[in-house]
């Protein structure tokens, strides 16, 4: 049986997911595949976590599963995925029945899923939380060109941000602009920064537009002075009270719902917001350090390298200022001096945006180099799970240690490398209790129930009995 | 000719690469004046003895898989060749006689692997070996283990016959894997054991060199250990040699004895593993170096964050192909007209000079040779406006998006009716060549202009001081 | 044996779709009624199974009944029995058409595909001249010079299929050729001739048979369609479907059921042999074997 380790309760504010108890299992051909079992953890606004494990351990399920993108023959069985004060995983009772027929698991799904649920999820996906994956060759759509992809999440998701910066830049006064493009062309430093001085300035709604103008380091001081002079804006009244409906309702406003028989009004309209996302979309990519910007927007996916591809691939991510990017190996198809830059500017978002990371890798040295907490998953099971430097300095699960020990340094020569021996259990038929007995040295009789989140420190815990009080 | 020593009995290397360089033509791109070429590798010299392991480590494109091929003969060179078994006293006598002489080409088809006749080619292709990167696609799918791991033996028709068997087993137990797999099918297994398949595949023959290209970047962690561990205890064991391709320097340096720097096709540096890493020396190595994840957070190491990409390879950068991202490029390093006349026309635009950028911008500006580019300006230019352009390019030059300007020798201008044509003269650019740090360490970088004496300068160089920033020209 | 084991997953997959469970055990069905129809005929109703058996007291075509199942055809001849015997022979001409079409095929494109270059040029465009002729009229001029004979048109009909295995057969060799596994093979001193026996061919044989399952249904369709106009054997009372159909034309308004057996048979086998080769495909797709 199973321990209950999380008694059903909705998270406190203080977090910002909250993952309980998850139960994934996977019906295949040849039976059933307990990829994932009992696995919790939190994510704090602002912090990265990273999820560490070698292949089959089912770290990237565990993500994908928080926005309930898991595949077709996968189901969650059990848990709770708590983000912003909803189940995300509310309506697993109601997603199927095992049924058991002469020893094969056979699954009968009820498709019926809650409809809200699907509403719900829409919203959150690209929007509150995103993704960013490892091969952005196949998630970047190739027969578009990389402005429309970037445009598309804004679109989608943040009309009212591309409304409102029309509005504010068709009602602010020029000489406000000028004073402003005046004092602070000049500046150079961090986007935070400048970002807080024309905040200063109190103009409202422009503060992102001259940020970006100002933060430019391809263009002289006089061109930077004409461009936020240029901000100025006249709209005409008809696509005034068509902007105004967007901000005020998040979206196309029932009356400008133009059908596509009439794509002159479409474009006369849904064109002026088209326009902006793609003004929108240079300033993402500026923030993520994307050269040749505007032949970047025209261009398509495969003219660029695949650390370009991943620059577009986080600026998508980052589009909606989503509260939580979940990351699964974005810099492990990268060669070592892009993965440093990519790195980088993972560091910077961090600092700049207060986003909450989901970092996935199977790499510690850049789990250590980017993440704030760790957790150590091994055959389906989180294993460990602590902050960063104390899991480094202070490894406490046998299977942790075996890990670190059996990573290459880079600084010195050894001997040999620290090995675990046997190899990972086949997960249609666990082994009972703690997963890891069938490798681990110090095995005892215990280890043949599963161990629950034991704390040995101030958020370190580690699920072995090695560690009970 | 009666050489000293017996040629039997003498010290061989096991395997000497010449000038090795490989070109692919670009298929398909019917460009006016002739086909495009990828230049994969450019003259690579390596050199592998017996019960060495050699590491090649570079980024994706630097050619180190295709130089691995190249070394096997799996593909034919463009230029150059490879020795293999070569007598000391021959390499030498190779070394310093021209190329193409009547000499030159007896030892080339002595030793050259690629003159090898059929028969001597069958020795070289069971003395060397593969093991391959994916462990998905380096088994033959409808091939039982078994069949995988006597095909070699089958090929070079290992006798005597029924006891091919007793080896395939024997080898399988020796690469941990049990009698139980003889039957199965690759996809029945995992990841880690298609490489030990592929390791018992290559170590039946015996061979006396394997080139392992990229053997555990496709395996977890603790499989990478174990894996790594076999094989450096076949290494010690049975007295092999590795060419060890990896862009993992962690891994690299855990497992070779010396290893090879390369970038876009060329080695830039190699020596001795400890050597190299512990005080490295070429400004890439120092990049690629610095930007290894270490996993220790407590470490905050500087990092050298490389701008750019890696290069095109069909029109790959002159001189030294590092020189647009190298963060201590030098005037001589390779640097194009192109170059210098972008850097220049960004530099004057926000100094001042408008009409100057402009002219360099446009259709009125002619590059000349190699090392000089003309521009017409419409406005006449004195003396004073000159200087200040030098004063411009003096000031600019140290930053690293315009290194180029290192490059600028001198500028001139003439002034007549219809404006001032300006004319740029820049240094003559310098392909580094291989200079010795010390003896087990080179370097090919004009921050280490050469030596003296041997085109390996093994001239004992000691303690030398890289030239200020600025000063070369 | 891991490779039986991997035959009973295709089965398996095989019989979880309706469609390609049904063309399979149609195709099946046809088999067995030849094997049985040329070992031991008597099983199945058949008095003599290489020949039809005229009744010339009543040659007038008789519908469906008791004694003639499906009824008779001119001059007397019991259309179930013949029928049977035609599947046999029909079925027999086009396996072997098929199948030498492939051989030959396969054999032109792995190897164009291995030694690429200029010999791939030319045996690609040697390809192309054999692909671009027109198979009926083509038919009818070799039936002009050799013969209208069954062998005659079996050869014709392979003169005009191989090229389009030699076409798909490279393709499939030239991305083999690209794994590591051949690559290992050159590396362990194997010759060209054994990469290209014992890595390329069996390699492009699985989807080379999808390919050649879906193709047994059109060759089935074109050889009656070419005996229908014409080609026959040297036997004029040997059974065979499109000759049927033809023989029966006059009587069609008539007497329709002598030209709906024999049709409806050809139609049912091409539909089946179709829907299993989709299966097929499906089945070997590495994807959908967990």
């Amino acid at each position: 049986m199973i321990q209950e380790t999380e008694p059903e309760h909705p998270p406190d504010s203080e977090e910002l997911l909250r993952v309980s108890g998850l139960r994934i299992s996977f019906v295949t051909r040849s039976g059933v595949i307990q990829a994932i079992d009992d696995v919790s953890f939190e994510i704090k606004p602002g912090e990265t976590l990273g999820l560490v494990g070698e292949t089959g351990c089912g770290k990237t399920q565990t993500a994908i599963s928080i926005m309930r993108l898991t595949p077709e023959a996968g189901i969650i069985e059990k848990g709770e995925i708590w983000f912003r004060g909803t189940n995300l995983a509310k309506d697993i009772d109601k997603e199927f029945r095992i049924v058991s027929k002469k020893n094969r698991k056979v699954l009968k799904r009820n498709k019926a899923r809650l409809n809200n649920l699907e509403r719900e999820l829409a919203d959150i996906r690209g929007n509150h939380i995103s993704m960013v994956f490892q091969e952005p060759m196949t998630s970047l759509n190739p027969v578009r060109t990389i402005g429309r992809q970037v445009s598309e999440v804004l679109l989608t998701h943040d009309l009212p941000r591309l409304s409102n910066r029309i509005l504010a830049r068709h009602a602010v006064p020029p000489e406000a602009l000028s004073e402003v493009a005046d004092s602070l062309a000049h500046q150079r430093g961090s986007r935070e920064n400048i970002r807080e001085l024309v905040g200063k300035c109190d103009l409202p709604g422009l503060e992102e537009q001259i940020t970006s103008v100002i933060y430019r380091r391809d263009i002289s001081e006089g061109s930077k002075i004409k461009r936020i002079k240029d901000l100025k804006q006249q709209v005409n009244s008809a696509s005034l009270s068509f902007l105004r409906g967007v901000s005020a309702q998040g979206k196309i406003p029932t009356a400008y719902r133009f059908p596509d028989r009439i794509p002159i009004l479409r474009a006369r309209f849904l064109g002026i917001l088209e326009k902006e996302a793609l003004a929108v979309s240079a300033e993402l990519l500026s923030m993520v350090g994307m050269p040749n910007i505007s032949s970047v927007l025209k261009g398509y996916p495969h003219e660029l390298s695949g650390g370009m591809r991943q620059r577009v691939m986080i600026a998508m991510a980052i589009a909606a200022s989503p509260e939580l990017i979940i990351a699964d190996e974005p810099t492990s198809a990268l060669d070592v001096t892009i993965q440093a830059q990519i790195l980088q500017l993972f560091r910077e978002l961090k600092a700049n945006l207060n986003t909450s990371i989901l970092f996935i890798s199977h790499d510690m040295g850049v789990i250590a180099e980017i993440c704030d907490r760790v957790g150590i998953m091994y055959a389906g099971n989180l294993v460990e799970i602590a902050d960063i430097e104390d899991l480094f300095s202070d490894p406490r699960h046998p299977y942790t240690k075996g890990l670190l020990s059996a990573i290459p340094p880079s600084d010195r020569k050894v001997e040999s490398l620290g090995l675990i021996r046997g190899s990972v259990p086949n997960l249609m038929n666990p082994p009972a209790g703690c997963r890891f007995n069938t490798r681990c040295p110090f095995v005892f009789q215990k280890c043949s129930q599963m161990p629950p989140p034991i704390p040995v420190k101030e958020g370190h815990y580690v699920r072995c009995w090695l560690y009970e009080k | 000719m009666k050489s000293e020593v017996d040629p039997a009995k003498e010290q061989r290397v096991l395997l000497q690469t010449e000038n090795l360089s490989k070109l692919f033509p670009v298929k398909g791109d019917k460009v006016i004046g002739g086909t495009k070429y990828v230049h994969a590798v450019d003259e690579a010299d390596v050199t592998i003895s017996e019960n060495e392991v050699v590491g090649l480590v570079g980024e994706s494109g630097c050619g180190k898989t295709t130089l691995g091929r190249l070394v096997l003969r799996l593909m034919e060179p463009s230029k150059g060749t490879a020795f293999f078994l070569i007598p000391r006293s021959s390499l030498d006598r190779y070394r310093s006689v021209p190329v193409g002489s009547k000499e030159a080409r007896t030892i080339e088809k002595e030793y050259s692997i690629y003159r090898f006749d059929r028969r001597k080619m069958k020795e070289f292709r069971k003395n060397t070996q593969i093991v391959f990167q994916d462990p998905f696609s380096s088994l033959d799918p409808h091939m039982t283990i078994r069949a995988i791991v006597a095909e070699p033996m089958k090929a070079h028709h290992y006798r005597p016959k029924n006891e091919i068997d007793t080896k395939v087993s024997k080898l399988l137990e020796e690469c941990g894997l049990g009698e139980q797999f003889l039957e199965k099918l690759p996809h029945e297994l995992s990841g880690g054991q298609r490489q030990r398949v592929a390791i018992a595949r290559a170590l039946a023959m015996s061979p006396r060199l394997i080139v392992l290209d990229e053997p555990t970047s496709a395996l977890d962690v603790s499989v990478q250990a174990q894996i790594l561990n076999l094989l450096k205890r076949f290494k010690s064991e049975l007295g092999l040699s590795f060419l060890f391709i990896s862009h993992h320097l962690a891994v690299v340096r855990q497992m070779s004895d010396e290893i090879y720097v390369m970038y876009a096709g060329q080695i830039v540096e190699r020596g001795e593993t400890e050597a190299v890493f512990n005080s490295p020396a070429h400004p890439y190595t120092i990049a690629l170096m610095s930007a290894i994840p270490v996993p220790d957070p407590t470490t905050k190491r500087e990092k050298i964050l490389l701008k750019g990409e890696i290069p095109d390879l069909v029109r790959p950068p002159g001189g030294c192909r590092f020189h647009p991202r190298c963060p201590s490029a030098l005037g001589n390093c390779g640097w194009s007209p192109e170059e210098v006349i972008a850097s220049l026309s960004e530099v004057l635009a926000s100094s001042g000079l408008p009409s100057v950028s402009e002219a360099l911008k446009s259709r009125d500006c002619r590059v000349i040779d190699g090392q000089t580019f003309e521009a017409h300006v419409g406005e006449s230019l004195d003396e004073s406006k000159t200087e200040s352009i030098r004063r411009v390019v003096a000031e600019k030059r140290d930053n690293q998006s315009h290194f180029a300007l290192r490059a600028v020798k001198e500028i001139t201008s003439q002034s007549d009716t219809t404006g001032a044509t300006i004319r740029v003269s820049l240094t003559m650019s310098l392909v580094p060549k291989f200079t010795g740090l010390d003896k087990r360490h080179f370097v090919a970088c004009n921050l280490f202009p050469p030596g003296s004496a041997g085109r390996d300068g093994s001239h004992e160089f000691g303690g030398v001081e890289p030239p200020v920033r600025g000063e070369q020209h | 044996m891991a490779r039986f084991d991997q035959t009973k997953l295709t089965l398996r997959i095989l019989f979880e779709n309706v469609t390609s469970a049904a063309g399979l055990l149609i195709v099946l069905g046809y088999i067995m009624i030849a094997i049985i129809d040329a070992v031991h005929p008597q099983l199945i109703g058949v008095v003599n199974a290489f020949e039809e058996v005229p009744d010339y007291t009543n040659p007038v075509p008789q519908p469906p009944s008791l004694q003639h199942l499906f009824g008779t055809t001119y001059p007397g001849i019991d259309l179930y029995q013949a029928v049977i015997a035609a599947i046999r022979v029909d079925l027999w001409y086009s396996f072997v058409i098929v199948l030498a079409g492939a051989l030959v095929g396969i054999l032109v494109g792995v190897v164009a595909a291995y030694y690429s270059g200029f010999f791939d040029e030319i045996l690609m465009r040697i390809t192309d001249i054999f692909l671009s002729i027109p198979y009926l009229p083509f038919a009818i001029a070799v039936g002009f010079v050799l013969g209208r004979g069954l062998d005659e048109l079996s050869l014709a009909l392979v003169i005009v299929w191989w090229p389009l295995y030699a076409r798909y057969a490279r393709g499939q060799a030239l991305s083999i050729k690209e794994n590591a596994y051949v690559e290992a093979a050159r590396a362990s001193g194997v010759g060209s001739w054994g990469i290209i026996t014992k890595h390329i061919v069996p390699n492009v044989l699985t989807p080379v048979f999808v390919q050649i399952s879906l193709d047994l249904g059109t060759v089935v369709q074109t050889f009656a369609a070419l005996t229908f106009i014409g080609f026959a054997s040297a036997n004029p009372l040997l059974p065979e479907l499109g000759k049927l159909i033809s023989d029966g034309f006059p009587y069609a308004i008539s007497a329709p059921w002598v030209v709906i057996f024999p049709g409806v048979t050809i139609l049912i086998f091409a539909v089946a042999m179709n829907l299993l080769g989709d299966g097929l495909r499906d089945a070997l797709d590495p994807r959908n074997r967990t």
